[in-house]
């Protein structure tokens, strides 16, 4: 990778949603551009509804927009084949749900070695590096239990732990705290902050709250499909 | 409540596929049963026709011992010195019968007395297009029915071909006969006796005089008749003949009712997954402040429009099966039974009815589990993902418990030494039932064992796959279960088949001894029972290369339990050999056998008349009531209706017949079988009659043909049973796929590819399949075993060796593993594309 490429490159994306049966139809994003820098940190804010789980799976390579350009680490993901967009996924973006999935059938070693294997990486040869990132969650604990005999807490951290294990460029983050209690919520968001500090990896957070924002290089907010003051930094 | 109801059209038309795949399994489940229904009242329909129109108005027949009555004979009880006699006489007609094939049609040929007609054809007979005493003045013309004439395109008065044996005859059909009965006459075809005995070459000769008697007439009758003759009610006669096609019919029912148990699975299934997707929204309903009692009836009335739609289309696709069915069903009975042809499918409402309820039936039994779990649950219950599975996992060990009480009382229920084939397919139904129950935990044991050697071992995705078929037993068991049942019985039959095959060439090998044999040939049945002509065999015994000749008169005699095939055989070097004889014999039995003291009865006599070795025998013979002792018991699969053997010379002195229905030629060991074959043939062909001669491996490989012929319907109804679990398989499939639909995203998301996705589905598949294949060995055989020991005993009187032989416990496996997988192909392909976007949505 070049440097100075930037991490991500969105362009003129619009992404519309028919709507019951067919004929009408839901316009999500109307033209919404930025850039993120590589190792920068954003914030995306706006209400419920206004497109940011959308946003986030069209710069995953989940979803596709019906308009404009996505580039992920200088690869625009509309040149790419579904083959291509899978490694892209695999190699380059973690993704961490609002609401954990985790693989219910797999240990929490074996969630995190998940990423690891795809990649190519065994679990064994790969366990140093899984004990590693468990001790830093604060899991090595629970090392062999299953999702279902987790708390909601801990399954998030489990699930950033899958995000970040195999380090991918970009890390994609839709309301990691949503479904926590504030208390945990936060402790979720220090657990984050500390990850990220020191390391040259992209993170975009979706959040409603302006506390989580505070970790944020950048912060965007979606309204009506568009960003409004995309380069509104809140310096605090 | 038009809300809750919306909201379960909706989720219906939103699961089509499931839907649709439900409604199949059903219809086809339906299908089965109507269709094997059908084929078995149209057949038996068909037959009563027969037997009707052959009865007419008779109610009582003349016999004689030999089978059949010298015209004279006929002439000279017409004009009995005794008036009772004569006057009983004149209310009947002899009667000539033959089976033949005109046009490619099936033909009942009656040879009757002309001015008798209406017994037969009702009283207001007509003939169309024809002259009714051209029959009597023209040689070989006859009447047919005015459907037959059109259905096989026959024009009046143009000369046709008429087979008979192996004899092709000119006819002509000189008129149409309509006849105010059932059946219309459907399948005879009419002649003067002259004409009948000219076509059979049974010169001044009639099988039997049928009569129309007052009982006290026919209890007078019966005292005044000579001793060689003998008077029988009809109906006994029908009932005797329609006994034996019970055992025949009774398998296929069978077959039927395993094709309703894999059925009823794929209706559980699909009932449970209709429920279990969702319990969320129940849950939510429930909250709202729905009654238990609105959702049980939501969910049961959901039931009853796929039972109802599901059981519409069984039956459409049943009745078209119908009457493919039909046409195998004739084929066996043809083969082994009598002439037979069916015009007309019969759809009683009865079947229907029968039909049509067991799908109700099932699929309410099937709706009624999860539609009181869902109204009962608490609401809370219902919110909370996975509830139900962990309950599965538990119901699993139950399950498996209750399986294997059910498996051993079925077990016990075959070891108990009665008669009854009832009890023998309960008791198959039972061990199936109670091993099916205990696949599920089977099969989760060896995912989980599969799962821990992954773990340590293997790759993430192999662990992936095994606690995947783990973790949903629930959908994955009931598929391996449904798969289970459908290839033991694949496999049960299989070996069954094979072991039958397998005894039966033995069988033919050591009954077979000589090298030709010549027989007068006769449609009915398998047995050779016409007559050559008895010049014959002194003209074959001056030819040169001949070892030895051995004569055989194979006719049916009456003892007092009924009619029953007797075959006279003259001694030679290898009578005993010709016998399989089974253990237990009386001491000196070829002497005594061969002095006329002792005959040998076929197994399926000696089990359905329960005589044994050393008992007796009475027949009425030429010489009135005589008494034979049994001396051994001899395997013969030549027939289920049971078979007695005596030495010639005995059959001769005791019914006066001197006629000869086969022959058996040894060549010498220097000599040229060919030129010797070439030789009788030419010999055979001087006599006017039909005479077939063949090769000893001719015969044999002709009755292999038979008994192949006889189990394809089985082969049609295996087929059937592994269609409907496949249909199983797979809807329990598309449903753990669509639990799995986030997950599976989740997967891809992370950066699994479609590929290897699919892979990771397939893997899970071929589990299920491959667990169910292994689990369905043993079963298979311990099935074939039970019907080996059981049902071929109880229903045909046979035994036979059980041989295990390799392929069909290897094409089990594979048909398992093959069909899992095909099935796994669908969800897989699904799983691969679906958008990831809306899955990772979905809760
Ligand atoms: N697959 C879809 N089909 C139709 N409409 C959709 C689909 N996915 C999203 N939408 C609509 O697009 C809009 C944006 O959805 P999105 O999930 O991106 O919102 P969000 O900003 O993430 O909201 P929240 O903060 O509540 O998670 C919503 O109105 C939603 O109804
Ligand atoms: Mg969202």
């Amino acid at each position: 990778m070049v440097p100075g490429t930037p991490a991500l490159r969105v362009h003129d994306v619009h992404k519309v949603y028919p709507e019951g049966d067919g004929k009408s139809e839901h316009r999500v994003l109307e033209g919404v551009s930025f850039d993120v820098a590589q190792g920068e940190c954003v914030a995306l804010l706006g209400r419920s509804g206004s497109g940011k789980s959308t946003l986030l799976n069209l710069l995953a390579g989940i979803d596709r927009p019906d308009q404009g350009s996505v580039e992920v680490m200088g690869q625009p993901l509309r040149r790419l084949g579904e083959p291509a967009l899978t490694l892209l996924r695999r190699r380059q973006i973690g993704f961490i749900y609002q609401f954990f999935n985790l693989i219910p059938t797999l240990s929490v070693t074996e969630n995190l070695a998940l990423p690891l294997e795809l990649n190519g990486t065994t679990l064994r040869r790969g366990l140093p590096r899984i004990h590693a990132l468990l001790e830093q969650l604060g899991l090595e604990r629970r090392a062999e239990a299953f999702p279902d005999q987790l708390s909601g807490g801990e399954q998030q951290r489990v699930a950033i732990g899958r995000a970040l294990i195999h380090e991918p460029a970009l890390v994609l983050a839709d309301e990691p705290t949503g479904n926590l209690d504030v208390e945990t919520g936060e402790q979720i968001l220090e657990l984050l902050s500390a990850l990220f500090a020191g390391r040259r990896q992209t993170l975009i957070l979706v959040t409603h709250s302006l506390t989580v924002s505070a970790i944020a290089d950048r912060v965007l907010t979606l309204e009506h499909g568009r960003l409004v003051a995309a380069d509104r930094s809140l310096a605090w | 409540m038009p809300v809750l109801l919306r909201a379960s059209i909706g989720y219906l038309s939103r699961h089509r596929w499931q839907s649709a795949l439900s409604i199949l399994g059903i219809a086809l489940g339906v299908a089965v049963v109507i269709a094997v229904e059908i084929a078995n009242t149209s057949a038996l329909r068909a037959f009563d026709l027969s037997l009707e129109t052959v009865v007419g108005r008779t109610t009582h027949q003349i016999e004689s011992a030999s089978g059949q009555i010298a015209d004279a004979r006929y002439v000279e009880l017409r004009r009995h010195p005794d008036h009772t006699v004569a006057a009983a006489l004149r209310t009947g007609s002899p009667v000539i019968e033959a089976s033949v094939r005109i046009a490619g049609g099936t033909f009942q040929l009656l040879g009757v007395d002309l001015l008798s007609l209406p017994r037969f054809a009702g009283p207001s007979v007509e003939v169309t297009g024809g002259d009714l005493t051209r029959l009597l003045h023209e040689s070989r013309t006859l009447l047919l029915n005015a459907q037959d004439l059109e259905r096989l395109g026959i024009a009046l008065d143009t000369p046709l071909s008429l087979q008979h044996g192996d004899q092709t005859q000119e006819v002509r059909v000189i008129g149409a006969i309509s006849a105010n009965q059932p059946g219309g006459l459907a399948g005879f075809a009419i002649a003067d006796i002259a004409t009948v005995q000219e076509i059979t070459a049974r010169p001044a000769v009639i099988d039997r005089i049928d009569l129309t008697l007052t009982p006290t007439a026919a209890a007078t009758l019966a005292e005044r008749l000579p001793q060689d003759l003998r008077l029988v009610a009809a109906a006994q006669r029908s009932e005797s003949l329609r006994q034996m096609t019970r055992a025949f019919q009774t398998n296929l029912t069978a077959m039927s009712l395993l094709a309703v148990l894999v059925g009823g699975f794929i209706i559980y299934n699909t009932m449970t997954f209709a429920v279990v997707q969702r319990r969320q929204l129940f849950g939510s309903l429930r909250t709202l402040g729905a009654t238990r009692a609105q959702l049980f009836r939501l969910i049961m009335s959901e039931a009853m429009l796929f039972a109802c739609i599901g059981s519409a289309l069984g039956l459409a696709m049943g009745i078209l099966t119908g009457w493919g069915l039909v046409q195998l069903v004739t084929r066996t009975i043809n083969d082994l039974y009598f002439a037979l042809t069916v015009r007309e499918l019969i759809i009683a409402p009865l079947s229907i009815v029968k039909a049509v309820g067991v799908g109700l039936l099932v699929t309410i039994l099937a709706a009624l589990g999860p539609a009181l779990e869902a109204a009962g649950a608490q609401p809370r219950d219902l919110l909370r993902e996975h509830s139900l599975e962990r309950r599965g996992q538990q119901w699993v060990r139950w399950l498996g418990v209750l399986g294997i009480l059910l498996a051993a009382s079925g077990w016990g229920l075959a070891q108990i030494p009665s008669r009854s084939l009832g009890l023998g397919f309960v008791a198959i139904l039972t061990l199936i039932l109670g091993v099916s129950l205990c696949v599920p935990i089977l099969l989760r044991l060896f995912a989980g064992l599969l799962a821990r050697a992954a773990a340590v071992h293997g790759p993430l995705a192999a662990v992936l796959a095994a606690r995947g078929v783990a973790s949903s037993i629930t959908r994955t068991g009931i598929a391996a279960a449904a798969l289970t049942v459908a290839i033991s019985s694949t496999i049960g039959v299989g070996v069954m088949i094979d072991s039958f095959r397998n005894s039966l060439i033995v069988w033919l090998d050591g009954t077979l001894q000589s090298d030709l044999y010549v027989a007068a040939t006769s449609e009915t049945g398998n047995r050779a029972d016409g007559e050559l002509p008895a010049a014959l065999a002194e003209r074959l015994r001056a030819l040169d290369g001949i070892a030895e000749l051995s004569l055989a008169r194979t006719t049916r005699v009456e003892t007092r339990a009924g009619d029953v095939w007797l075959i006279g055989v003259s001694p030679s070097s290898v009578t005993a050999r010709g016998f399989a004889l089974r253990h237990g014999t009386a001491t000196d039995l070829w002497s005594r056998f061969e002095a006329g003291e002792l005959i040998l009865a076929s197994e399926p006599y000696a089990y359905h008349q329960r005589v044994n070795v050393g008992d007796h025998i009475e027949f009425f013979t030429a010489r009135g009531w005589q008494q034979l002792e049994i001396g051994g018991i001899f395997r013969d699969y030549g027939s289920d209706a049971g078979l007695l053997a005596m030495a010639r010379t005995r059959y001769i002195e005791l019914w006066d017949d001197l006629a000869i229905s086969s022959l058996g030629i040894r060549v010498q060991e220097d000599a040229d079988q060919n030129r010797v074959f070439a030789e009788v043939r030419s010999i055979t062909e001087q006599f006017d009659v039909p005479i077939q001669t063949s090769f000893n491996e001719q015969i044999r490989v002709e009755s292999l043909a038979v008994f192949d012929r006889t189990f394809a319907i089985t082969q049609v109804l295996r087929l059937l049973a592994v269609a409907v679990a496949f249909i199983g398989v797979l809807s329990a499939l598309m449903a753990l796929e669509l639990e799995r639909r986030r997950e599976h995203a989740v997967l891809r998301a992370t950066g699994m590819t479609p590929g290897e996705l699919a892979s990771l589905i397939l893997t899970q598949t071929s589990i299920v399949g491959l667990v169910a294949g292994l689990i369905a060995i043993p079963l298979g055989i311990v099935m074939a075993q039970l019907l080996i020991e059981v049902v071929n005993l109880r229903s045909f009187g046979w035994t036979m060796e059980m041989s295990i032989p390799a392929w069909p416990l290897i094409s089990g496996l594979l048909l398992a593993w093959g069909a899992a997988l095909l099935a796994g192909i669908a969800p897989a392909k699904r799983a691969a594309r679906e958008d990831l976007a809306p899955a990772l949505r979905s809760e």
